[in-house]
């Protein structure tokens, strides 16, 4: 179709719906600071009403695993739809339909989604690591399971946030939906990181581990192939 | 290039109501098509089932090229559009938003394409401001850029003189001249002013 117009490589499609999130993000804040004041807000709840010491000691890796999570599952919760949500309510999806592919689309939001979760996490970790007192055996396999488990939540909450965007009653959808489809992953990231406070021994959480990347690697192909129908509906 | 825009038998309605039926046409370059018709006869959604944006209720839209046919939402990419709901990056600037969709089109010589569209458009010396600040005219100048600015060629313009004063509706003109001479434009309007930008026109009943 008119060989005059020329499509960008996606890569570089996605690149600019990337650059142009940060710089909106940048200008208005209001995903990051929803995001962070969600957490730290949790977290210090958290920390001041139980803290480390009401927990026995053998509960604490399940028990201190499973609050972290619940803390960036919320978050990601109160922010990441946004990226969607902000393109339908203020009309400007109808210009990025016409400009970019859909998966560009998807992709450049998912990587906005990604970098913005794993700098909350940077900085929501390790204050929950030193308040928690959450003993880790292994950083490495700790940090792992953290990046994977993110990876994970964000495919699946961006591709929510896409359809979510579309509906009307968007507040109560999202975690409505949300919750039957990252219940597995969470329950898999819960148990792979309560045990690298059980283990230093990567192979215990080997299995975990492949569990969430399969996991994820399933729901980040699923979302390609979706986000096209729901993108255009 | 041969280029045909085609619509045959087009049929919608919203519930029992009936916006239109068997509407059918040809448009080939260098034609410009006015849709005109009172409010709530269904210019707009006839933009939007042209353009792909909507089904209709029976009828096709068909692009041909060359002897090759398309679907309208396969077309995207080579198509403009500027209607009252699109809207633009409110927290950008009006360089960063024709900056955005430029890089987004592939449009290698972007900058000094930039420069001169938003001088073209009398928007030069308002480009580093965030278009929150923008009257409603110049966001609609901004807008029709957007759809002008990647020489598309099939435009679809609804209402395109909203908010504009008298240089912006001489920047209308101007878009719509120089479209004529690369492809097919489509009007929408109810002002009969606007009339005379076709060669063709299309009157919706209420």
């Amino acid at each position: 179709m008119n060989m005059e117009i020329k499509k960008s490589p996606l890569h570089h499609e996605i690149y600019v719906v990337f650059i142009k999130d940060v710089k909106s993000e940048l200008r208005t804040k209001v995903a990051a600071n929803a995001i962070l004041l969600f957490a730290l807000t949790t977290l210090f709840l958290i920390s001041y009403v139980i803290g480390p010491y009401r927990i026995a000691s053998a509960d604490q890796p399940y028990i201190l695993s499973a609050w972290l999570w619940v803390i960036f599952f919320f978050s990601a919760m109160s922010g990441l739809s946004r990226v969607f949500v902000k393109e339908e309510e203020t009309n400007t999806s109808i210009a990025l339909q016409l400009a970019a592919r859909p998966e560009a689309v998807f992709l450049g939001k998912f990587f906005f989604n990604l970098v913005l979760m794993l700098g909350i996490a940077l900085v929501i970790t390790p204050l929950y690591v030193i308040l928690m007192e959450f003993p880790i055996r292994s950083v490495y396999n700790f940090g792992l399971i953290i990046f994977l488990g993110l990876i994970g939540m964000t495919t699946g909450v961006t591709i929510i946030g896409a359809i979510v965007a579309k509906a009307s009653m968007k507040g109560t959808l999202f975690p409505i939906l949300s919750f039957p489809i990252i219940i597995p992953l969470l329950l898999a990231v819960i148990e792979g990181t309560s045990m690298t406070a059980r283990s230093a021994s990567f192979a215990q959480t080997m299995q975990l581990t492949s569990v969430i990347i399969a996991f994820t690697g399933a729901m980040f192909v699923l979302s390609l192939l979706l986000f096209e129908k729901v993108w255009l509906e | 290039m041969n280029l045909t825009l085609q619509a045959e038998n087009l049929c919608h309605r919203f519930g029992k109501i009936s916006l239109f039926s068997d509407l059918s046409f040809a448009l080939g370059k260098s034609d410009v098509l006015v849709i005109a018709g009172p409010n709530g006869s269904g210019k707009s959604t006839l933009i939007r089932i042209l353009s792909g944006f909507l089904n209709p209720a029976a009828g096709e839209v068909s692009i041909t090229e060359d002897g090759k046919t398309f679907g309208p939402r396969h077309c995207f990419h080579v198509i403009g559009m500027c209607t009252p709901e699109m809207r633009l990056y409110e927290e950008l600037t009006g360089w960063e938003n024709l900056d955005f969709f430029a890089r987004l089109r592939g449009i290698k010589d972007a900058p000094d394409r930039l420069k001169q569209a938003l001088s073209f458009a009398g928007l030069e010396q308002a480009r580093h401001r965030p278009v929150k600040v923008y009257s409603s005219g110049m966001k609609q100048r901004l807008k029709l850029l957007l759809a002008f600015f990647h020489a598309p060629p099939i435009l679809y313009l609804d209402e395109p003189n909203t908010n504009l004063d008298e240089d912006g509706i001489k920047v209308v003109s101007e878009i719509i001249r120089r479209q004529r001479e690369r492809g097919i434009t489509v009007i929408a309007t109810n002002d009969p002013g606007e009339y005379e930008y076709g060669n063709k026109k299309i009157s919706l009943a209420p």
